[in-house]
């Protein structure tokens, strides 16, 4: 026994006792007992069957043993199949159309801030805040579980700005249907949508300042009965944008997407991103 | 033990390598399933496999060698015997008729005799009947093959109270054959 070994008051007693004890066993022959290695017949008195036990105990494997690496084969592909784990994939999406959205909304404020410039001083200010709150959003997936209630809002706000900004991109102004909270649903099915203007109709969920985007652009394009007209340049992708399906089914923005896909990760991926946008945005709003 | 190519077989097994994996399975698994079956008798098999789960889950996290990674595994699998115990413990309690319950060696039973080999199964039945303390340290100094601050650490005491424990472990299953000797020479069953 070392002298290092911090023994407790009790250990020692029990060493002592042990020493009048015909089963005292020193350290060393512990640990070639526990290791299997002692041999029955060289052990201290009266730990031959202790030997024997240990030594079976610590047997070389069995194939008996071995039997189950299939199974844990199966078990091993499972685990690492789970391992890049399952939330990641949507938020690469999401990443992605937030690029995506926020290119169409920096090219919608540019056209639109070119124009506008001359009504008011207002829109490349509130559409370039649009922007910077669609591009947080893209590096702070960790508001999507609202732990900060602040940081959730402005998620959610600009999550909806951005499911409908790449909806709208996509398929004309089906993004506005599917947003409970929208400030004026028939202003804009009268309206019509842009990419700017859509991702400036999300942020107003969350928050004011972008009614002054809203506003300006109405006051761009010269009223607002005259921004879908204006809008037209902006949105050149968009297909047949009229809308057919008024806010019934008010589930996600994707879902307003000519009916062309119903699931939100499906192949269409501007219905996939309003969903998302939209779940992140019902988050932020709790 | 693998040896000098742990940290390769690690790094490929973590990395998807299902050859790489079978080594480190293969090496661990039977110290694994017998110290299982001495801590939880019945369910060793059921709880090797949840403790590769998590083990194959925190590959790409590990770091450190082949004696950290082993003990590593144990204590994985300590945590599993322990989550074990709590779901068991929360069932009510209904007596299990005496033909089910594990078998104990009697005193004439090949396990208990002083003979050349007795089985590894016998001989980790023998240790599970130990104070559970005792048998849960002498299990990981034996067939964990881990030494004693390891086994200190997975069982979150000194040193040297696991030292203490291995010695009163030895201590009982000699005292047992001691017993048992005395018994067959002398009283009969």
């Amino acid at each position: 026994m070392s002298p290092d070994d911090g023994l407790s008051a009790e250990m020692r007693r029990l060493l002592n006792r042990l020493r009048d004890d015909p089963l005292v066993l020193d350290d060393d022959s512990a640990d070639r007992l526990l290791a299997g290695r002692m041999d029955p017949a060289d052990a201290p008195p009266g730990y031959a069957e202790a030997a024997t036990v240990m030594a079976a105990a610590t047997a070389p494997a069995r194939t008996s043993e071995l039997d189950g690496v299939e199974s844990a084969l199966d078990l091993y592909r499972a685990a690492l199949a789970e391992r890049p784990s399952p939330p990641r994939r949507p938020f690469m999406l999401v990443k992605l159309l937030t690029v995506k959205a926020a290119v169409a909304v920096f090219t919608g404020a540019l056209l639109v801030g070119g124009v506008a410039a001359a009504a008011t001083g207002t829109l490349p200010d509130a559409a370039q805040r649009v922007v910077d709150r669609v591009a947080n959003t893209g590096q702070s997936p960790a508001g999507e579980k609202g732990q900060d209630v602040g940081d959730a809002a402005s998620t959610g706000a600009a999550s909806h700005g951005q499911g409908q900004g790449s909806g709208a991109s996509e398929h004309g102004q089906a993004g506005s249907q599917g947003t409970p909270t929208g400030p004026d649903l028939s202003k804009i099915d009268k309206t019509g949508l842009c990419t700017a203007y859509m991702a400036g109709q999300g942020g107003a969920t969350g928050g004011k300042y972008d009614a002054t985007a809203f506003q300006a652009l109405e006051r761009a394009a010269g009223g607002a009965d005259k921004v879908a007209e204006f809008c037209k340049d902006v949105t050149a992708p968009a297909s047949n944008g009229a809308s057919q399906d008024a806010g019934q089914q008010a589930g996600s923005a994707g879902d307003h997407g000519q009916g062309q896909d119903q699931q939100p990760a499906g192949a269409d991926g501007a219905g996939g991103a309003g969903s998302a946008g939209q779940g992140q945005g019902g988050g932020g709003q709790r | 033990m693998i040896g000098e190519a742990f940290d390769e077989v690690l790094e490929a097994a973590a990395g998807g390598d299902e050859q790489s994996f079978a080594l480190l399975w293969r090496d661990l698994q039977p110290g694994l399933l017998r110290y299982l079956s001495v801590v939880a008798s019945g369910v060793a098999e059921d709880l090797a496999s949840e403790t590769w789960l998590d083990v194959v889950r925190g590959l790409g996290r590990f770091e450190g060698g082949e004696l950290g990674f082993r003990a590593w595994v144990f204590t994985v699998a300590r945590h599993r015997v322990t989550d074990w115990r709590r779901r068991t413990a929360r069932q009510p309690t209904i007596p299990l008729p005496p033909e089910l319950l594990p078998q104990r060696p009697a005193p004439d039973d090949p396990a208990t005799r002083a003979v050349e080999a007795i089985s590894t199964e016998a001989a980790l039945a023998l240790i599970a009947e130990l104070p559970p303390d005792q048998a849960e340290v002498v299990a990981l100094r034996s067939v964990a093959g881990l030494d004693v601050a390891r086994v200190a650490q997975i069982v979150g005491k000194q040193p040297g109270a696991v030292r203490v424990l291995a010695h009163r472990g030895l201590r009982r299953l000699a005292e047992r054959y001691a017993t048992e000797q005395r018994l067959r020479g002398g009283v009969t069953r």
